[in-house]
């Protein structure tokens, strides 16, 4: 059991939990980061796609994976992130 | 430390159509979240004063418990490729209760929103509220009875080698129902 838990996955869960309660601190804040929005939607969504992509590499085995998919996924996840990034901050207004 | 749970490495973890489907859901949800973030730009205010009536502490906990289930989920994946499939069992019924509990949270919170008489078009914030976490919603749902029965079959017996891949399968797609939340929480909780 000790050596199911004592792994990089379990690392990685930790690192994802404490980016996840920074970002609910963070957003908790709200209403005092709007006079510099985009600045805050940057940080916010940067520590959002950060975590997603831990999760992608570490929980969904990516890493371990052939190239085509490694390739693939980390294509798609530069694409998206800056296709959501782009129009939270307004890029596309 | 170990440094991986994985077996083989350089090959593809659970079914290679599964990976064709979770990218176009994820697509998706992406072209919704970009979507999202044109409108909020378009009506800034009205998107601000909307989001004020969504609960920071519920969409975080719900944040934190699907992060769990996701932990719990490679425990079990890491349990049944080790044979120990009682053991695996245990951790799929644990990311189990972690579903349950998060569609019970959110279940409540749209209760609420319809007692306060906010509905799907009340305006373009809610449209895209409802649209986008009740898509998750169902997500969580059809991954919620995927694991019970994976639950149910790990207790019973063991996962032949052969038959693994299946449940590399659903924890593929439920760590995806994790990940589209992470986005979802930061763009509708969060963003100032």
């Amino acid at each position: 059991m000790s050596a199911l838990l004592k792994t990089r996955e379990t690392a990685v869960w930790l690192i994802l939990m404490v980016v996840s309660v920074s970002n609910w601190v963070l957003g908790s804040q709200r209403s005092s980061l709007e006079s510099d929005s985009s600045a805050a939607v940057l940080i916010l969504l940067t520590l959002a796609f950060f975590k997603v992509s831990l999760i992608m590499q570490y929980f969904m085995e990516v890493r371990h994976a052939n190239n085509e998919l490694k390739v693939s996924c980390n294509l798609w996840l530069l694409a998206v992130f800056l296709l959501v990034t782009s129009a939270n901050v307004g890029v596309f207004n | 430390m170990n440094t991986d749970t994985s077996t083989t490495p350089k090959r593809i973890t659970g079914d290679a159509i599964i990976w064709v489907m979770i990218l176009g859901d994820m697509t998706n949800f992406m072209v919704g979240f970009a979507y999202y973030g044109y409108l909020r730009n378009a009506n800034l205010t009205l998107f601000r004063q909307s989001q004020e009536t969504l609960s920071i502490p519920i969409g975080a906990s719900n944040s934190l418990i699907m992060l769990f289930s996701s932990w719990l989920m490679v425990l079990a994946l890491s349990g049944v490729r080790q044979g120990r499939h009682k053991q695996a069992a245990n951790f799929v019924l644990g990311a189990l209760a972690c579903g349950v509990v998060f569609t019970g949270l959110k279940a409540w919170e749209f209760a609420q929103k319809a007692d306060a008489g906010i509905h799907f078009l009340t305006n373009d914030f809610y449209t895209l509220y409802y649209t986008l976490t009740g898509l998750h919603f169902t997500h969580v749902v059809v991954g919620t009875g995927l694991l019970a029965c994976y639950a149910y079959i790990l207790k019973n017996k063991p996962m032949t080698p052969g038959k693994i891949f299946y449940f590399e399968t659903a924890a593929i797609y439920w760590h995806m129902v994790d990940l589209l939340w992470i986005v979802i929480f930061t763009l509708m909780y969060l963003l100032p």
